[in-house]
């Protein structure tokens, strides 16, 4: 007679929704993150450029503080130019955030056989990407769009219906930049972190696809007297984007906002293909 | 001065202990060191051959000091746990690569290359990539590492894990061979009744802290909460067991279930070794009698067994 | 001892070379430094220009590409590339104690990884300049080749721009192979560090001084000033200043790359095997 002794209990209890279960990587992610005391110092430090925005936007319009010293609210021009110049200057931020932050989402996975473990379950490959990105989306995301669109909301609070009416295109703007912003840093994190396994080399090369990036580009541009280095500039790439939702586009620009999409597009299906290439639970040993 | 020694040896990694207040003198011969997982073992080890600095203490090796790596290292080999290897290297380039760090001549480099890969059983397969061993070819090309320039301490971290039974053996044998050399050959195992066969001596360790060392005869007998085992064979087992319960030093007596024999738990093993004779000569025809609890397993549930049911 | 130690440096060196020159990880280095060469090459074989206005130009060219590429982009990073793996590279393969468990004194073996990265990093860059400049040059007539480079300056300046390049392998060499040693996450030094020369064009005169790329620029033949952007308000602070002496920036260099790597070589005496934080 054979005895079997039932001992073992599955789990019971509730479960998340199949729709919304990608969100569960960023349970601990943001732990894991911060665990870093430089990371969690750069992260704040962030924000500091978006506190003095606020402050100055305030200073800007209150009467009685520019009285003392002679101006009239709204001295200097709040508009399209001055929401671009602060978008550059965060997305350069997020630009090294996600170097540092990026690689370690993946990498580690990789490098430590986690992959199959999370794909053993009821967890899809699509899933897995998803939820990685939207870690790394979510750090963009709270140094970019929501201090951008504050700044907005501020500024319209503090100048009138009127004013937000008029430049309603700027919050256009502001949303499609950092959208866009956004995907290509997560597709570029993922992928350079897949790509090389090792968090620190992966870190280098996000950063080196900006810098070598945009210094071949420039010696394309010298040596073949043209302009089509560009394309291989994801910073100028990106500024044209964003120039042209601003409506700040100048009348003769190197590449049209068209080109610079259409090249912006292709990145990014070229980094979607190493990702599929890359994250995969089965691979030949060498 | 021909003794690998630590005294009172802390290392703390931040806050977490690895290592406790250890002091050791280990002589010549086979050494096992034993204890569950996260006892210290590996961090023994590790600072032993220089790889870690210690906290507290000191460590020398038959005099030297790991701050000397260019004596310290010509005397100790040491094969690791860590399962990495130089990228695209062959077996023979590994071994190769570390004896030219020795500074020796390339024939002197070759010959000693070639000679460690044979007493490890390895030479048809030296000539393939690392990257594709099993895990008992990577063990034993460590070890090819390790004695390859002929140390005089070596020191090895689990060295039989992955390992077939026969490249066990055989990997025992080597070992053997090279304590009866007169080489110090300190081993860290898990596998308990391996260690019992093949050691001079053994130390137990667990939670960061030496909890015995010695010979393990020896440190059995130091455990006197513990009451001996006995195992006896004979042919009236039961008639044995109620003669022997008249008798304070006996705590317990089991039948065994073949009823040929009787397990029985003493406190005082040479009263009671006296009271077996005159049992004897009472018509009781004994078989045997051996201890049954002066192994390294019995040793080693003993003191760390009862730890580890407390955590 | 001496003996001993050059043996055991070489012994260091053969490994390591190897590693460097073949691993299948380090091709992006080869396509960073030959990348210049490809345009070069197209624009000699598509853009067949005569006269010296067009010769001129390109001299001025070699130079920008040299100064504000090569320099302070593929170099820069090659050198992260190739430098910091010799450390911490092995730290994140497990097998940095192989070294450690040698008996090699622990500043020999940050010598002969040195001394490695250096040679790799030398060959590979310094052999990218003479490609890129046989690819820019050669479609030129030979008449204007031969009076440029025999009776004209451009010898000195091939000799100049080749110097700068070792200099600048020796320079940031030394700095990554320390930051490999001395951080757990060397990308950070390393971010740093290009922020810093990034930043060079508008930090005040003694700073730009603290910086490798003022000195590699002192050691170029020709000067180019620092390019303005579209911000008007940051070009108002780029400014250049006058370059130190060739052999003073080449002997700063120097001391610099020394004084780093002995620094290095006390800090290695520490180091610790800790694979599992890696």
């Amino acid at each position: 007679m054979a005895v079997y002794k039932r001992t073992y209990k599955g789990y019971s209890g509730p479960l998340t929704s199949p729709l919304w279960r990608f969100t569960v990587l960023q349970r601990y992610a943001f732990k894991a993150i911060f665990k870093s005391r430089f990371l969690l110092i750069g992260y704040v430090a962030c924000f500091f450029v978006p506190l003095l925005a606020i402050c100055f936007l305030y200073l800007n319009q209150n009467a009685s503080l520019l009285a003392m010293v002679g101006q009239k609210p709204g001295f200097l021009k709040i508009d399209a130019g001055w929401f671009h110049n602060f978008l550059t200057a965060q997305a350069v931020l997020a630009g090294v955030l996600t170097a540092f932050v990026g690689p370690g989402l993946v990498a580690p996975d990789l490098a430590n056989g986690a992959l199959p473990v999370y794909l053993s379950r009821p967890f899809s490959r699509f899933e897995y990407i998803l939820g990685k990105g939207l870690v790394l989306g979510s750090l963009i995301a709270s140094i970019t769009l929501f201090p951008l669109l504050t700044l907005f909301g501020i500024q319209s609070s503090l100048v009138g219906y009127q004013w937000f009416e008029k430049n309603l295109y700027i919050g256009g703007g502001i949303l499609f930049s950092c959208l866009t912003i956004m995907v290509v840093f997560i597709l570029l994190g993922l992928s350079m972190s897949a790509f090389v396994r090792w968090r620190i080399v992966a870190g280098a090369l996000v950063l080196a696809v900006f810098a070598a990036g945009k210094g071949f580009g420039a010696v394309i541009n010298g040596v073949m007297r043209t302009s089509n280095g560009y394309y291989l500039d994801l910073q100028y790439l990106l500024s044209t984007i964003a120039t042209d939702l601003f409506r700040q586009t100048p009348e003769d620009p190197p590449i049209s906002p068209l080109s610079a999409w259409a090249a912006v597009i292709t990145f990014c299906v070229l980094l979607l293909l190493l990702i599929n290439r890359k994250l995969r639970v089965c691979e030949v040993a060498g | 001065m021909d003794a690998i020694i630590l005294d009172n040896v802390s290392k703390f990694y931040g806050e977490v202990l690895g290592v406790n207040k250890v002091t050791l003198s280990i002589p010549p011969g086979i050494t096992s060191l034993v204890g569950p997982n996260g006892s210290g073992k590996t961090t023994l080890m590790n600072l032993i051959a220089g790889l870690l600095q210690p906290t507290r203490g000191g460590i020398s090796v038959c005099g030297l000091s790991p701050s000397d790596p260019e004596h310290f290292f010509r005397t100790l080999g040491y094969a690791t746990q860590y399962d990495g290897f130089p990228r695209g290297l062959t077996g023979w380039e590994f071994v190769r690569n570390y004896l030219r760090l020795f500074g020796f001549s390339p024939k002197d480099t070759e010959r000693m290359a070639w000679e460690s890969i044979d007493r490890v059983g390895l030479r048809e397969a030296s000539q393939r990539k690392i990257a594709g061993f099993s895990k008992g070819m990577r063990q034993r090309i460590k070890l090819a590492q390790a004695i390859a320039h002929r140390p005089k301490v070596l020191v090895l971290d689990e060295p039989l894990n992955g390992l077939d039974p026969l490249a066990r053996a055989e990997t025992i044998a080597l070992f053997r061979e090279l304590g009866n050399e007169g080489s110090h050959v300190l081993i860290s195992s898990h596998i308990l009744h391996e260690v019992d066969l093949i050691s001079d001596q053994v130390i137990m360790m667990s939670q960061g802290y030496v909890v015995a060392e010695g010979q393990i005869r020896g440190v059995r007998d130091e455990i006197s909460e513990q009451p001996m085992q006995v195992l006896i064979r004979c042919d009236k087992p039961d008639v044995l067991a109620s003669q022997l319960f008249h008798h304070s030093q006996v705590v317990e007596a089991k039948v065994h279930a073949d009823r040929g024999g009787l397990l029985v738990r003493t406190h005082h093993a040479e009263s009671f070794y006296k009271l077996l004779n005159r049992i004897a000569l009472d018509g009781v025809r004994i078989e045997s009698v051996a201890p049954a609890d002066d192994d390294a397993q019995s040793i080693y549930e003993y003191l760390i067994g009862s730890e580890e049911s407390t955590k | 001892m001496m003996t001993l130690w050059n043996r055991q440096i070489l012994a260091i060196m053969r490994i390591d070379l190897a590693k460097t020159f073949f691993a299948k990880r380090g091709l992006w280095i080869y396509l960073l430094a030959l990348s210049p060469a490809v345009p070069m090459l197209l624009h000699s074989l598509l853009d067949r220009h005569e006269g010296n206005s067009d010769f001129g130009q390109d001299v001025q060219i070699f130079a920008g590409i040299f100064q504000f590429f090569y320099l302070r982009i593929a170099i820069f990073f090659g050198c992260v590339g190739i430098f910091m793996n010799l450390f911490r590279g092995e730290m994140v393969d497990k097998s940095l104690h192989y070294y450690l468990l040698a008996p090699v004194r622990r500043e020999v073996i940050l010598v002969g990884k040195f001394l490695s990265g250096l040679v790799a990093s030398v060959t590979i860059f310094c052999g990218s300049v003479l490609v890129q400049w046989c690819s820019l040059f050669c479609h030129h007539p030979a008449s204007l080749l031969n009076s440029y480079m025999f009776t004209g300056p451009g010898a000195s300046h091939l000799v100049s721009y080749l110097v700068a390049a070792a200099c600048a392998c020796v320079g940031y060499g030394s700095v990554f192979l320390a930051a490999g040693v001395l951080f757990r996450n060397p990308l950070i030094p390393a971010a740093v560090i290009l922020l810093w020369e990034s930043a060079d064009g508008i930090l005040p005169a003694l700073l730009k001084k603290i910086s490798v790329i003022y000195w590699l620029k002192s050691i170029c033949p020709i000067s180019i000033p620092s390019p303005k952007g579209n911000n008007s308000i940051l070009n108002l602070l780029i400014f250049d200043v006058d370059p130190a002496p060739a052999r003073v920036a080449i002997l700063n260099l120097m001391l610099l790359a020394g004084f780093v790597v002995v620094w290095a070589a006390i800090r290695a005496r520490r180091i610790e095997i800790g694979y599992g934080s890696e």
